[in-house]
């Protein structure tokens, strides 16, 4: 219910309540009224006439007396009173009954009986009156007075005083009464009034019930949410205005919560953007410095096709002045115009996709500085949306130094192809050409020895006819010069070819294409023992191997790296102490190290250089060999990405040691 | 036997030192057919096209060629490939008799349609005794004759 419906209904029922006793006050007083009315109306008159009666009866019968005893002059004078006297009773009593008629018939009779004893009375006075008149005696008037009048009197006052007493007892009770009303009348105000008070009380207290205590949790949760928990709710179910009030209050909170939500919100964004701001424009700065300081041209065209941006790169790199250039169609100023047809067809698309042959990638083309020269340069484009529409941003480089370098690399690689060409042409050339003139050598040396087997039957028989001298001649120039000089021409035609033959396979080593697999070291060492096993044995060699990893390599360089370093090993042991070798490896992250120490013969320190070099070999030359394996070896390891080297002592022994590296795999050769 | 003796050799070989000694051991071998010698490929050509300084003049058939490969003017690859690219030349059995052992090389010349390909060993002795071979190997071979 609504305070107002409340506040109605409260006041309406004090107002019922304040009817209602009135109403029943007024009762109370209107009796007291008509009984004050009846008072007023009939018994005071009543009694008063009746009072009056009683006196003026006994005036007439005083008067009577007088007029008995009234001298003749006075006569009239009496009788006049008299009669004025029972005119009076006599009109009191005829209006005494004509009042009482219409009271009931009870009181008609008593009136009638009251104005028969009025009537005897007058006419026992009028009867002294007639018998003065007549001239009777005192004795005889008093007589008569004693007789007629006198009894009369005693009854008419004899009733008179009992209408009287009837009167005052009549207003006895009428004032009862109406103290009894009155009493009556006051409780009722009396009562009404406590209820009124008690009702008031009890609807105002119901009322401030209905309307304080939501106020008061409106007042209590006000006090919450003023502390800042939005959280509380009043969640009145009441339907009066403190309950649309605290509906409304939630709905404010709610709202103030939303509001304050997003103003948090708010604030929070505005400081993120605060923050945003500060690093834009930390970034911005950074960027400016970056642009202003950057060695690249930094360009930016607007959807325009104008440009929008000129650092001070662009400005070294091109010719113009940043207030020169910005504003100008970009093509227009900085593309050669070859470029521009192409460059008609691309901006379209770009304006509306930011899309563009040119856009996302890095192009080599050529630039126009200011001055009409032209330079390479290395420009990438990237778009960007602004203001709803697609600008671009071109950083440029010159790259002018860059293709000089890279056309001198072309050059230099192109000279290094020809060198390989021109190396393979050698290889050919001494491969064929060098061995061609060989043939010729050893065919013709040959073809001598044919000739001389020839002329060998001949010359005997012409011996015997030559002198002693001649003989002599001939036969040490036939026997021993000429096959002397052949022999020297074949040795030094095989040298000839076995040097060649060496350079061959060196140059084919090198050129060979290595086939990687995952090689068992360990595996792969003892079957090159094996080879050199009968050597091995002959000469008792204690042979230790350690452990030796898998790693994945060319087979076949190992075999030889292997081979030719434990070859060496067991050929220049010293035949004067047990022979020792020892072979390990050890793997690191990159490469593995692989070592060969003997207790062999040792290499002097003047001739360790030797070792690696082409066709040399070192110390005594009692083995026989070409002076190439060890060089084979390098050129291997060095194909593996490796190195080699050697250390030794005269008489002590000699350790080779090579790396192979392990990323072969990744790499591919010479890593 | 008897059609080996109408056969000629067109030899194609620039060392002349090479070119006597092949000519003796073939003839040690009792190779006694005409055997013609040429210095370069483009001669090697005109002879069997009968062009150049053998205009006019009718080359012998049937041929068989005799083909080093490293030729100055025009090497022995393009020789080789001429011939068998040539009606008139390319059913001419040519020989290739070369230093060279390289398999891709070998290989290369069987591709151009070479009949033998025979390495020259650089061995004197191993020389003489592969050209006596090749002259057994020729004396029973037989060339087509032109039609």
């Amino acid at each position: 219910m609504k305070i107002g419906a409340k506040l109605t209904f409260a006041f309406g029922g004090v107002i019922l309540l304040i009817g209602i006793s009135a109403i029943v006050s007024m009762d109370g007083y209107r009796k007291i009224h008509e009984e004050f009315e009846l008072l007023k109306e009939d018994i005071i008159p009543g009694a008063i006439v009746m009072s009056e009666m009683v006196g003026r009866t006994h005036q007439i019968a005083h008067d009577a007396m007088d007029y008995m005893i009234a001298k003749e002059e006075e006569e009239e004078e009496e009788e006049v009173l008299i009669i004025t006297g029972l005119g009076f009773l006599e009109k009191a009593g005829r209006e005494h009954l004509e009042h009482e008629r219409h009271i009931g018939e009870e009181e008609e009779k008593t009136a009638q009986e009251l104005l028969e004893k009025i009537g005897r009375f007058n006419s026992g006075v009028m009867g002294i009156i007639s018998l003065k008149k007549q001239g009777a005696s005192i004795d005889e008037l008093i007589e008569k007075e004693e007789k007629e009048v006198h009894t009369a009197m005693d009854a008419l006052t004899k009733q008179l005083e009992e209408h009287v007493a009837i009167h005052m007892e009549e207003l006895a009770k009428a004032e009862e009464s109406v103290h009894k009303a009155h009493v009556f009348a006051t409780r009722i105000v009396l009562l009404t009034t406590c209820l009124i008070i008690a009702l008031s009380a009890a609807v105002a207290s119901l009322i401030t019930r209905s309307i304080v205590s939501p106020l008061h949790a409106l007042h209590k949760g006000t006090e919450i949410i003023g502390q800042g928990n939005l959280d509380y709710k009043l969640a009145s179910n009441a339907k009066d205005e403190v309950g649309q009030l605290s509906r409304a209050f939630d709905r404010m909170v709610e709202d103030l919560k939303v509001t304050t939500t997003s103003v948090n919100n708010l604030n929070k964004e505005i400081s993120a953007r605060k923050q945003a701001e500060e690093v834009l424009q930390q970034s911005e700065k950074k960027l400016r410095t970056i642009t202003r300081s950057a060695l690249d041209a930094i360009i930016m065209m607007d959807g325009g096709g104008n440009i929008a941006y000129w650092n001070p790169a662009a400005q070294k790199m091109f010719g113009y002045s940043s207030d020169e250039i910005i504003g100008k169609d970009v093509h227009e100023a900085l593309a050669p115009r070859k470029y521009h047809e192409a460059y008609k067809k691309g901006i379209e698309g770009f304006k509306k996709t930011g899309q563009g042959p040119a856009v996302g990638k890095v192009l080599e083309l050529t630039a126009l500085r200011k001055d009409g020269s032209e330079f390479p340069m290395e420009i990438s484009v990237s778009s960007i949306m602004v203001k709803g529409s697609w600008w671009a941003v071109a950083i440029i480089r010159d790259i002018t130094e860059r293709k000089q370098a890279e056309e001198q690399i072309q050059r230099y690689a192109a000279e290094l192809e020809q060198a390989n060409e021109e190396l393979k042409t050698f290889t050919y050339a001494v491969s064929h050409d060098l061995r061609a003139p060989l043939l010729n050598m050893k065919g013709f040396a040959a073809e001598l020895r044919f000739a001389l087997e020839l002329i060998g039957p001949s010359m005997n028989a012409a011996l015997p006819h030559l002198d002693e001298g001649q003989r002599q001649a001939v036969t040490k120039a036939l026997e021993e010069d000429v096959p002397e000089a052949l022999d020297f021409i074949d040795s030094s035609a095989i040298r000839m070819d076995r040097f060649i033959n060496a350079l061959l396979k060196l140059s084919r080593l090198g050129r060979r294409e290595l086939k990687l697999e995952p090689i068992d070291m360990h595996a792969l060492v003892q079957a090159t023992l094996k080879t050199l096993a009968h050597q091995i044995e002959e000469r008792q060699v204690k042979v230790t191997v350690g452990h030796l990893p898998e790693m994945v390599t060319d087979r076949i360089s190992m075999e030889q790296i292997m081979g030719n370093i434990l070859d060496n090993a067991v050929k220049y042991l010293d035949p004067g102490r047990p022979g020792e070798i020892e072979i390990t490896a050890e793997r690191g992250d990159d490469e593995t190290t692989f070592r060969v120490r003997d207790n062999g013969r040792g290499i002097s320190e003047e001739d360790i250089d030797k070792v690696f070099a082409l066709f040399r070999r070192a110390g005594r030359q009692d083995i026989p060999g070409e002076g190439m394996g060890l060089l084979y070896v390098q050129t291997l390891v060095r194909r593996h990405g490796g190195r080699i080297w050697c250390e030794s002592k005269l008489g002590v022994g000699t350790t080779f040691t090579f790396t192979i590296s392990n990323y072969l795999e990744k790499g591919g050769e010479n890593v | 036997m008897s059609k080996m003796q109408e056969v000629s050799i067109l030899l194609v070989e620039d060392d002349s030192g090479h070119a006597r000694l092949i000519e003796k051991n073939l003839r040690r071998s009792n190779i006694t057919n005409h055997i013609i010698t040429v210095g370069d490929g483009q001669q090697a050509l005109d002879y069997v096209f009968s062009e150049g300084e053998y205009t006019g003049t009718e080359r012998a058939s049937p041929l068989l060629v005799l083909l080093d490969l490293n030729l100055p003017v025009l090497d022995g690859y393009q020789v080789l490939d001429r011939m068998k690219a040539d009606e008139r030349s390319k059913r001419i059995p040519v020989i290739i008799l070369t230093t060279t052992d390289d398999t891709r090389e070998v290989s290369r010349c069987y591709n151009s349609g070479c009949n033998v390909y025979i390495t020259k060993p650089v061995e004197y002795e191993e020389f003489a005794d592969a050209i006596h071979k090749l002259g057994l190997f020729l004396t029973i071979v037989s060339a087509p004759n032109e039609e």
